[in-house]
Protein backbone atom coordinates (compact mmCIF):
# COMPACT_ATOMS: atom_id res chain seq x y z
CA UNK A 1 0.00 0.00 0.00
CA UNK A 2 1.73 3.46 -0.78
CA UNK A 3 0.93 5.87 1.47
CA UNK A 4 1.08 9.64 -0.59
CA UNK A 5 0.15 11.97 2.57
CA UNK A 6 2.41 10.30 5.41
CA UNK A 7 1.91 12.38 8.91
CA UNK A 8 5.30 14.72 8.40
CA UNK A 9 3.45 16.11 5.70
CA UNK A 10 0.47 16.77 7.54
CA UNK A 11 2.97 18.16 10.34
CA UNK A 12 4.01 20.32 8.23
CA UNK A 13 1.25 21.61 6.41
CA UNK A 14 -0.37 22.43 10.07
CA UNK A 15 2.59 24.38 10.74
CA UNK A 16 2.55 26.50 7.56
CA UNK A 17 -1.36 26.96 8.19
CA UNK A 18 -0.48 28.00 11.96
CA UNK A 19 2.30 30.76 10.86
CA UNK A 20 1.18 32.20 7.81
CA UNK A 21 1.90 35.69 7.80
CA UNK A 22 -1.00 38.53 7.31
CA UNK A 23 1.13 40.44 4.54
CA UNK A 24 2.58 37.62 2.47
CA UNK A 25 1.78 34.51 1.10
CA UNK A 26 3.32 31.48 2.20
CA UNK A 27 4.19 28.39 0.08
CA UNK A 28 2.41 25.32 0.74
CA UNK A 29 4.04 23.00 -2.29
CA UNK A 30 1.00 22.61 -4.34
CA UNK A 31 0.99 21.50 -8.17
CA UNK A 32 2.02 24.10 -10.62
CA UNK A 33 1.49 27.18 -7.45
CA UNK A 34 2.16 30.24 -8.01
CA UNK A 35 2.38 33.18 -4.90
CA UNK A 36 0.53 35.95 -6.13
CA UNK A 37 -1.70 38.98 -4.65
CA UNK A 38 -5.41 39.05 -6.16
CA UNK A 39 -7.32 42.00 -6.69
CA UNK A 40 -11.05 42.39 -7.30
CA UNK A 41 -14.62 42.23 -6.42
CA UNK A 42 -16.09 39.37 -4.18
CA UNK A 43 -18.99 37.95 -6.10
CA UNK A 44 -21.08 35.20 -6.08
CA UNK A 45 -19.94 32.71 -8.51
CA UNK A 46 -23.45 31.15 -9.38
CA UNK A 47 -25.14 34.83 -9.94
CA UNK A 48 -21.62 35.64 -11.88
CA UNK A 49 -22.29 32.94 -14.33
CA UNK A 50 -26.10 32.41 -14.48
CA UNK A 51 -26.44 36.30 -14.58
CA UNK A 52 -29.02 36.05 -11.55
CA UNK A 53 -29.42 39.52 -9.51
CA UNK A 54 -28.04 39.04 -5.46
CA UNK A 55 -27.13 41.37 -3.03
CA UNK A 56 -26.16 39.19 -0.74
CA UNK A 57 -23.75 36.51 -2.22
CA UNK A 58 -26.15 34.09 -0.96
CA UNK A 59 -25.75 34.75 2.61
CA UNK A 60 -22.87 32.48 3.25
CA UNK A 61 -24.48 29.54 1.41
CA UNK A 62 -22.93 30.32 -2.12
CA UNK A 63 -19.42 29.80 -3.53
CA UNK A 64 -17.65 33.37 -3.87
CA UNK A 65 -15.25 34.17 -5.58
CA UNK A 66 -13.39 37.17 -7.04
CA UNK A 67 -13.62 38.91 -10.76
CA UNK A 68 -10.86 41.55 -11.45
CA UNK A 69 -11.47 45.05 -12.86
CA UNK A 70 -10.96 43.15 -16.64
CA UNK A 71 -13.50 41.14 -15.94
CA UNK A 72 -12.10 37.82 -15.00
CA UNK A 73 -13.19 35.37 -12.65
CA UNK A 74 -11.53 33.62 -10.25
CA UNK A 75 -12.77 30.71 -8.25
CA UNK A 76 -11.39 31.10 -4.58
CA UNK A 77 -12.16 27.77 -3.11
CA UNK A 78 -9.96 27.39 0.28
CA UNK A 79 -9.16 29.18 3.19
CA UNK A 80 -5.88 29.03 5.66
CA UNK A 81 -7.37 26.09 7.95
CA UNK A 82 -7.26 22.81 7.72
CA UNK A 83 -10.70 21.45 5.45
CA UNK A 84 -11.92 24.90 5.04
CA UNK A 85 -13.05 26.74 1.99
CA UNK A 86 -13.24 30.74 1.58
CA UNK A 87 -16.42 31.51 0.94
CA UNK A 88 -16.38 32.45 4.81
CA UNK A 89 -13.81 34.52 4.63
CA UNK A 90 -14.87 36.31 1.94
CA UNK A 91 -18.71 36.92 2.82
CA UNK A 92 -18.17 39.59 5.25
CA UNK A 93 -16.31 41.56 1.66
CA UNK A 94 -19.20 40.66 -0.54
CA UNK A 95 -19.50 43.23 -3.54
CA UNK A 96 -16.30 44.89 -2.32
CA UNK A 97 -12.88 45.54 -3.63
CA UNK A 98 -10.41 43.49 -1.89
CA UNK A 99 -6.63 42.36 -2.33
CA UNK A 100 -6.13 38.77 -1.41
CA UNK A 101 -2.77 37.41 0.01
CA UNK A 102 -2.74 33.52 -1.52
CA UNK A 103 -1.57 31.47 -4.51
CA UNK A 104 -2.94 30.03 -7.27
CA UNK A 105 -3.10 26.04 -8.11
CA UNK A 106 -4.25 23.36 -10.16
CA UNK A 107 -3.37 21.41 -13.15
CA UNK A 108 -5.20 20.37 -16.89
CA UNK A 109 -5.69 23.87 -17.55
CA UNK A 110 -7.77 25.07 -14.03
CA UNK A 111 -6.68 27.48 -11.97
CA UNK A 112 -7.93 28.03 -8.15
CA UNK A 113 -7.00 30.52 -5.88
CA UNK A 114 -6.52 29.71 -1.77
CA UNK A 115 -6.80 32.61 -0.04
CA UNK A 116 -4.33 33.24 3.23
CA UNK A 117 -5.68 36.71 4.03
CA UNK A 118 -8.11 39.72 2.90
CA UNK A 119 -6.48 42.96 2.88
CA UNK A 120 -9.34 45.93 2.97
CA UNK A 121 -8.80 49.76 3.09
CA UNK A 122 -8.44 49.38 6.83
CA UNK A 123 -6.84 45.99 7.43
CA UNK A 124 -5.41 43.06 6.63
CA UNK A 125 -7.43 40.30 7.91
CA UNK A 126 -6.02 36.31 8.14
CA UNK A 127 -8.26 33.76 6.31
CA UNK A 128 -8.74 31.96 9.07
CA UNK A 129 -12.13 32.77 10.62
CA UNK A 130 -14.24 29.69 9.44
CA UNK A 131 -13.81 27.67 12.07
CA UNK A 132 -14.58 29.95 15.05
CA UNK A 133 -17.79 30.25 13.17
CA UNK A 134 -18.21 26.61 12.78
CA UNK A 135 -17.92 26.05 16.66
CA UNK A 136 -20.22 28.74 17.30
CA UNK A 137 -22.35 27.51 14.93
CA UNK A 138 -22.38 24.22 16.67
CA UNK A 139 -22.28 25.01 20.35
CA UNK A 140 -18.31 24.21 20.88
CA UNK A 141 -15.57 26.62 22.24
CA UNK A 142 -14.02 28.48 19.48
CA UNK A 143 -10.80 27.66 21.12
CA UNK A 144 -11.65 24.37 22.26
CA UNK A 145 -10.18 21.28 21.32
CA UNK A 146 -13.07 20.22 19.66
CA UNK A 147 -12.72 23.42 17.04
CA UNK A 148 -8.87 22.53 16.06
CA UNK A 149 -10.28 19.09 14.98
CA UNK A 150 -13.84 20.24 13.93
CA UNK A 151 -13.71 17.70 10.91
CA UNK A 152 -13.93 15.21 14.29
CA UNK A 153 -16.95 16.82 15.37
CA UNK A 154 -18.66 18.26 12.77
CA UNK A 155 -22.38 16.16 13.10
CA UNK A 156 -22.80 15.92 9.33
CA UNK A 157 -19.55 14.33 9.02
CA UNK A 158 -20.32 11.67 11.42
CA UNK A 159 -23.66 11.13 10.72
CA UNK A 160 -22.40 9.96 7.22
CA UNK A 161 -19.38 8.29 8.83
CA UNK A 162 -22.12 6.45 11.09
CA UNK A 163 -23.96 5.80 8.06
CA UNK A 164 -21.65 4.34 5.38
CA UNK A 165 -18.18 4.37 7.37
CA UNK A 166 -14.81 6.08 6.92
CA UNK A 167 -14.57 4.55 3.08
CA UNK A 168 -18.17 5.30 2.05
CA UNK A 169 -18.97 1.44 1.32
CA UNK A 170 -20.01 -0.09 4.04
CA UNK A 171 -18.57 -0.57 7.74
CA UNK A 172 -17.53 -4.25 6.74
CA UNK A 173 -15.12 -2.14 4.47
CA UNK A 174 -13.56 -0.21 7.34
CA UNK A 175 -13.60 -3.74 9.64
CA UNK A 176 -11.67 -5.72 7.02
CA UNK A 177 -8.90 -2.52 6.40
CA UNK A 178 -8.38 -2.15 10.37
CA UNK A 179 -7.81 -6.13 10.67
CA UNK A 180 -5.55 -5.96 7.48
CA UNK A 181 -3.36 -3.11 8.40
CA UNK A 182 -3.25 -3.44 12.21
CA UNK A 183 0.00 -3.42 13.66
CA UNK B 1 -17.05 40.19 -48.95
CA UNK B 2 -19.20 38.68 -46.16
CA UNK B 3 -16.32 35.81 -44.59
CA UNK B 4 -14.03 38.62 -43.46
CA UNK B 5 -17.06 40.96 -41.97
CA UNK B 6 -18.32 37.29 -40.11
CA UNK B 7 -14.72 36.50 -39.42
CA UNK B 8 -14.17 39.83 -37.70
CA UNK B 9 -17.42 39.36 -35.70
CA UNK B 10 -16.20 35.97 -34.42
CA UNK B 11 -13.03 37.08 -33.53
CA UNK B 12 -14.85 40.08 -31.87
CA UNK B 13 -16.71 37.18 -30.23
CA UNK B 14 -14.23 35.46 -29.46
CA UNK B 15 -12.29 37.89 -27.99
CA UNK B 16 -14.89 38.45 -25.05
CA UNK B 17 -14.96 35.06 -24.31
CA UNK B 18 -13.20 35.58 -21.36
CA UNK B 19 -16.10 38.50 -19.77
CA UNK B 20 -19.00 35.75 -20.57
CA UNK B 21 -20.19 32.09 -19.03
CA UNK B 22 -21.36 29.85 -21.93
CA UNK B 23 -24.57 27.95 -21.10
CA UNK B 24 -25.59 24.80 -21.94
CA UNK B 25 -28.33 22.05 -20.51
CA UNK B 26 -26.48 18.77 -20.58
CA UNK B 27 -26.41 15.51 -19.22
CA UNK B 28 -23.50 14.27 -17.15
CA UNK B 29 -21.85 11.17 -15.62
CA UNK B 30 -18.74 11.34 -13.11
CA UNK B 31 -17.39 11.37 -9.94
CA UNK B 32 -17.71 13.74 -7.28
CA UNK B 33 -14.99 15.31 -5.98
CA UNK B 34 -12.99 17.41 -3.13
CA UNK B 35 -12.17 20.10 -6.02
CA UNK B 36 -8.90 21.51 -3.84
CA UNK B 37 -7.69 18.01 -3.12
CA UNK B 38 -7.71 16.75 -6.80
CA UNK B 39 -6.64 19.87 -8.25
CA UNK B 40 -4.10 21.15 -5.74
CA UNK B 41 -2.15 17.91 -5.54
CA UNK B 42 -2.35 18.46 -1.48
CA UNK B 43 -2.84 15.06 -1.31
CA UNK B 44 -0.57 13.92 -3.65
CA UNK B 45 -1.45 13.33 -7.28
CA UNK B 46 -4.84 13.30 -8.07
CA UNK B 47 -5.62 9.46 -8.19
CA UNK B 48 -4.96 9.20 -4.92
CA UNK B 49 -8.20 11.87 -4.18
CA UNK B 50 -10.40 9.89 -5.58
CA UNK B 51 -13.12 7.20 -4.56
CA UNK B 52 -12.96 5.65 -1.32
CA UNK B 53 -9.25 6.48 -0.17
CA UNK B 54 -10.40 10.02 -0.45
CA UNK B 55 -14.21 9.56 0.62
CA UNK B 56 -13.64 10.83 4.72
CA UNK B 57 -11.48 13.91 3.77
CA UNK B 58 -13.89 14.93 0.91
CA UNK B 59 -16.49 15.12 3.84
CA UNK B 60 -14.34 17.16 5.71
CA UNK B 61 -13.79 19.49 2.90
CA UNK B 62 -17.44 19.47 1.68
CA UNK B 63 -18.86 20.21 4.93
CA UNK B 64 -16.14 22.92 5.24
CA UNK B 65 -17.38 24.55 1.84
CA UNK B 66 -15.18 23.35 -0.44
CA UNK B 67 -16.64 23.80 -3.20
CA UNK B 68 -17.37 19.85 -5.06
CA UNK B 69 -16.65 19.51 -8.21
CA UNK B 70 -17.69 16.51 -11.03
CA UNK B 71 -15.06 15.03 -12.29
CA UNK B 72 -16.06 13.53 -16.18
CA UNK B 73 -14.24 10.46 -17.63
CA UNK B 74 -12.66 12.51 -20.37
CA UNK B 75 -11.27 14.97 -17.45
CA UNK B 76 -12.88 17.65 -17.01
CA UNK B 77 -13.81 18.71 -14.02
CA UNK B 78 -16.88 20.96 -13.18
CA UNK B 79 -17.19 23.33 -10.21
CA UNK B 80 -20.53 22.98 -8.50
CA UNK B 81 -22.77 25.72 -8.07
CA UNK B 82 -26.07 24.19 -7.02
CA UNK B 83 -28.25 20.93 -6.21
CA UNK B 84 -32.07 21.20 -7.85
CA UNK B 85 -34.20 23.59 -5.53
CA UNK B 86 -31.16 23.96 -2.96
CA UNK B 87 -28.85 26.72 -4.90
CA UNK B 88 -27.05 26.46 -1.06
CA UNK B 89 -23.78 24.69 -2.97
CA UNK B 90 -21.23 25.31 0.25
CA UNK B 91 -23.66 23.04 2.32
CA UNK B 92 -25.98 20.83 -0.23
CA UNK B 93 -27.13 18.18 1.46
CA UNK B 94 -27.06 16.39 -1.85
CA UNK B 95 -24.06 17.07 -2.50
CA UNK B 96 -22.54 16.42 1.04
CA UNK B 97 -23.81 12.57 0.98
CA UNK B 98 -23.04 11.61 -2.21
CA UNK B 99 -19.37 12.29 -2.65
CA UNK B 100 -17.10 10.56 -3.46
CA UNK B 101 -20.27 8.43 -5.88
CA UNK B 102 -20.17 8.15 -9.70
CA UNK B 103 -23.75 10.20 -10.65
CA UNK B 104 -25.28 11.24 -13.79
CA UNK B 105 -27.15 14.37 -13.43
CA UNK B 106 -28.85 16.69 -15.84
CA UNK B 107 -28.35 20.27 -15.36
CA UNK B 108 -26.71 23.52 -16.95
CA UNK B 109 -23.01 23.58 -17.36
CA UNK B 110 -21.17 26.71 -18.02
CA UNK B 111 -17.87 27.47 -19.07
CA UNK B 112 -15.87 30.89 -18.27
CA UNK B 113 -12.04 31.91 -18.17
CA UNK B 114 -11.22 28.31 -18.30
CA UNK B 115 -12.96 26.88 -15.90
CA UNK B 116 -16.23 25.10 -15.77
CA UNK B 117 -19.43 25.03 -13.70
CA UNK B 118 -22.24 23.47 -13.13
CA UNK B 119 -25.35 23.33 -11.99
CA UNK B 120 -27.14 20.22 -11.10
CA UNK B 121 -30.89 20.17 -11.74
CA UNK B 122 -31.40 16.45 -11.18
CA UNK B 123 -29.31 13.75 -10.36
CA UNK B 124 -30.68 10.90 -12.83
CA UNK B 125 -28.51 7.52 -11.11
CA UNK B 126 -26.33 7.35 -8.01
CA UNK B 127 -23.83 3.87 -8.71
CA UNK B 128 -22.49 4.88 -5.31
CA UNK B 129 -19.03 4.61 -4.59
CA UNK B 130 -17.61 1.65 -7.16
CA UNK B 131 -13.92 3.14 -6.94
CA UNK B 132 -12.34 0.87 -4.45
CA UNK B 133 -8.96 3.05 -4.59
CA UNK B 134 -8.44 2.06 -0.85
CA UNK B 135 -7.02 -0.97 -2.05
CA UNK B 136 -4.12 0.79 -3.39
CA UNK B 137 -3.73 3.92 -1.48
CA UNK B 138 -5.49 3.32 2.40
CA UNK B 139 -6.85 6.22 3.39
CA UNK B 140 -5.34 9.76 1.59
CA UNK B 141 -4.29 11.53 4.25
CA UNK B 142 -3.41 8.71 6.76
CA UNK B 143 -5.45 10.91 9.44
CA UNK B 144 -8.83 10.14 7.85
CA UNK B 145 -8.57 5.87 8.03
CA UNK B 146 -10.65 3.86 9.94
CA UNK B 147 -10.37 3.90 13.71
CA UNK B 148 -10.44 0.77 16.04
CA UNK B 149 -13.40 1.21 18.25
CA UNK B 150 -13.00 2.78 21.51
CA UNK B 151 -13.05 0.55 24.40
CA UNK B 152 -16.07 0.56 27.27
Amino acid sequence: MSNQFPPIRLFALGLVLMTSSANAATSWNLTDEEIAPLTGTVVDMRAEITGETTQTCGAGKHQLGIKTAEGKLIPVIKNAQPFFGASVELLPHCGKVVTLDGLYTGHSGYRVYVVQAVQTESATIKATTGVAQWAVNNGFDPAGKEARTWYRHDPRIKAAIAKDGVFGIGHEADEAWLKENAE
Amino acid sequence: MKIPVIAMMAAFIWSQGALAATDSTVTLEGELIDSFCYLSGVMGGPDATLGTAHHHCALWCAAGGVPVGLLTGDGKVYLVLGEGDDTTSVTAPGLFENQSHRITVEGRAFERDGMNYLIIAKVLKDAGIPNHTYEDYGSIPEAAAPRPAAKP
